[in-house]
């Protein structure tokens, strides 16, 4: 499930250089450089509108963009999105993405659709870590509560074993043991390898996790803080109010 | 325009339940063996259309896109299958998989810059294909004889062993109508029905997943054109007879109507839709001027106590079964 192939020392994982993207003419992310070391987790804050969806589907390619992407020194910036989740890159969008009518097991099938001959094994680490999952295997994702469908949307972003895994305000519409629990399980993978970016609005939660955070602001960023260089929630309140 | 299929991925078993359609269409064509040529033309044309529909499936069930202009697919294999037999003496079989080939070629042609687009855009191009079919068949009589229609097409066969009877060729319909919704349901069941449900499901999440989205959707589109070109073929070689009306746009609201009714994205909807929206017309018919009011009626019915179809019935029962269970 972790990082197999480890970029040569000093090489980060993933490094953006001035990517920018439009909405026809308004620019909703300006000229945005970032990196996430290996096995790094990096959290992007920011209030609501900030740009930080846009960043991670411009960083997917969900989002025709401009600027250079490099992973482990590589420039990915021309591949598609279905290239990228063939390198280790895979997203977990905003509002989980799930197919609804599908059950939990074809879910996570259709997640290990790049690696076919792995499905079970990886169906069993799934479960190891959302034990909930194994019980609601034959219910459809549709039926399932907030938290368990984020499990799930994890779950099966997980059978595509990821390199980076980027995820898009996994914690949103969550109560907040749910989100809790969401959290702790991606440091959990975090500890196992994977690097992952977090797109969050809950800052108190983000920072437990978080080794570096991007602040960002009206399309750009304006912060990049290591975690414990922020003494308390003003410290990032005026970026907020940038 | 993402189509409301159930997109998911049913279970070949092997269960007593997972045989009843298929002994349902032999013990139709069993019924077609004892009963006059009129039932046996009008259940010859359930399976063809069954086939039809069964490819149209593809893309539309599976994977969720909307093509109105499969018909332009079955047209190519019914006057290529019309115009090499009876014009040029060729096998009726080599000739259907022959046009089959030229479909899945056109298919390729038109669907690589026409899947680019989405929703009502690529319904409205795919209609745009048909008509264009239809009127080139109408329009180019040196080669289709316009709307006089080609006639004298041969019956299916194969090395000098012809179909001549019509109950003969049900019997054929009927075989590769089933071997058609088999080759359907095993193609399903692999990685790549599962990419193409996962398309149907959400095209950014499947995209995501590493599932190249327009080289599926283009295989899905081919696949429904094969389908299509060989109904086209088996029509020709059926009625031994083809004109631009059967191609036209009665056949687009016809196959949609066996669609929904028989159930969108499940393994033997096209066909259970195919067979009711056939044979109805023809039970109805001693009800005379009460006989489109009354098939109309009972399709509405239908659709309002089945929505995803009839097929969707048994997953229905299922739920509420497991539903019940547990409850106790």
């Amino acid at each position: 499930m972790s990082a197999e192939s480890p970029s040569p020392r000093g090489v980060p994982l993933l490094e953006a250089r001035d990517v920018s993207a439009s909405y026809g003419h308004v620019q909703a992310l300006k000229p945005t450089s970032l990196h996430i070391a290996e096995g790094e987790l990096v959290t992007i804050l920011g209030p609501n509108g900030a740009g930080k969806t846009t960043l991670m589907r411009a960083l997917t390619r969900l989002t025709a963009s401009k600027g250079s992407v490099l992973f482990r020194g590589e420039d990915i910036s021309g591949l598609s999105t279905h290239k990228l989740a063939r390198r280790g890159i895979i997203m977990v969008q905003e509002g989980r993405g799930l197919f609804p009518q599908m059950s939990v097991r074809e879910n996570l099938i259709i997640g290990g659709y790049l690696h076919p001959a792995d499905t079970e094994e990886q169906m069993g680490t799934v479960f190891d870590l959302f034990p909930r999952l194994r019980e609601r295997v034959d219910q459809l994702a549709g039926s399932l509560s907030g938290g368990e469908q984020q499990m799930l949307a994890i779950g099966r972003a997980l059978m595509a074993k990821p390199q980076l895994l980027m995820l898009d305000e996994p914690s949103l519409g969550l109560a907040p043991r749910a989100a809790f629990e969401i959290l702790n399980t991606l440091r959990e993978l975090n500890r196992r390898g994977i690097g992952i970016l977090l797109v969050e609005q809950k800052a108190p939660l983000a920072l437990r996790l978080a080794q570096r955070v991007y602040v960002i602001s009206l399309g750009k960023i304006v912060a990049e803080l290591q975690t414990h260089e922020i003494k308390s929630h003003h410290d990032l309140a005026r970026y907020y109010l940038h | 325009m993402t189509s409301h299929a159930t997109i998911s991925i049913e279970p070949v078993g092997v269960r007593w339940q997972s045989m009843l359609p298929p002994l349902a269409v032999l013990a139709l064509a069993g019924l077609g063996l004892l009963s006059s040529d009129y039932v046996v033309t009008v259940l010859g044309f359930a399976f063809i259309y069954a086939i039809f529909c069964t490819g149209l499936n593809f893309f539309m069930g599976y994977t969720g896109q909307a093509s109105f202009g499969q018909s332009a697919f079955a047209a190519i294999g019914g006057y290529g299958s019309a115009i090499l037999c009876a014009d040029y003496g060729w096998e009726p079989l080599l000739a259907l998989l022959f046009t089959m080939a030229i479909s899945g070629v056109a298919a390729v042609f038109v669907g690589y810059p026409t899947l680019r687009l989405r929703g009502h855009y690529l319904a409205m191009a795919t209609f745009a294909l048909g008509l264009i079919v239809y009127e080139i068949s109408i329009e180019w009589t040196s080669l289709t004889q316009g709307y006089m229609g080609y006639s004298g097409v041969p019956p299916l066969g194969i090395a000098g062993f012809d179909l001549v009877t019509v109950k003969q060729q049900l019997v054929a319909l009927a075989v590769v109508a089933l071997f058609g919704v088999f080759v359907a349901a095993r193609l399903r069941q692999s990685r790549f029905g599962r990419a193409l449900a996962s398309i149907a499901g959400s095209e950014p999440a499947a995209r995501a997943l590493g599932v190249d989205i327009a080289r599926y959707k283009l295989i899905a589109f081919v696949i429904g054109a094969l389908y299509a070109s060989a109904a086209g073929s088996l029509f020709a070689h059926f009625v031994g007879f083809i004109s631009p009306e059967v191609f036209g746009v009665t056949m687009v609201v016809q196959s949609f109507a066996m669609l929904y009714l028989g159930g969108i994205g499940t393994m033997w909807g096209p066909t259970i839709g195919a067979v009711i929206v056939s044979v109805l017309p023809e039970a109805l018919r001693g009800l005379k001027e009460m006989q489109d009011i009354a098939y109309t009626a009972i399709l509405i019915f239908i659709l309002i106590f089945a929505p995803r179809g009839l097929a969707g019935l048994s997953a229905l029962f299922k739920r509420d079964r497991a539903q019940t269970r547990e409850g106790a």
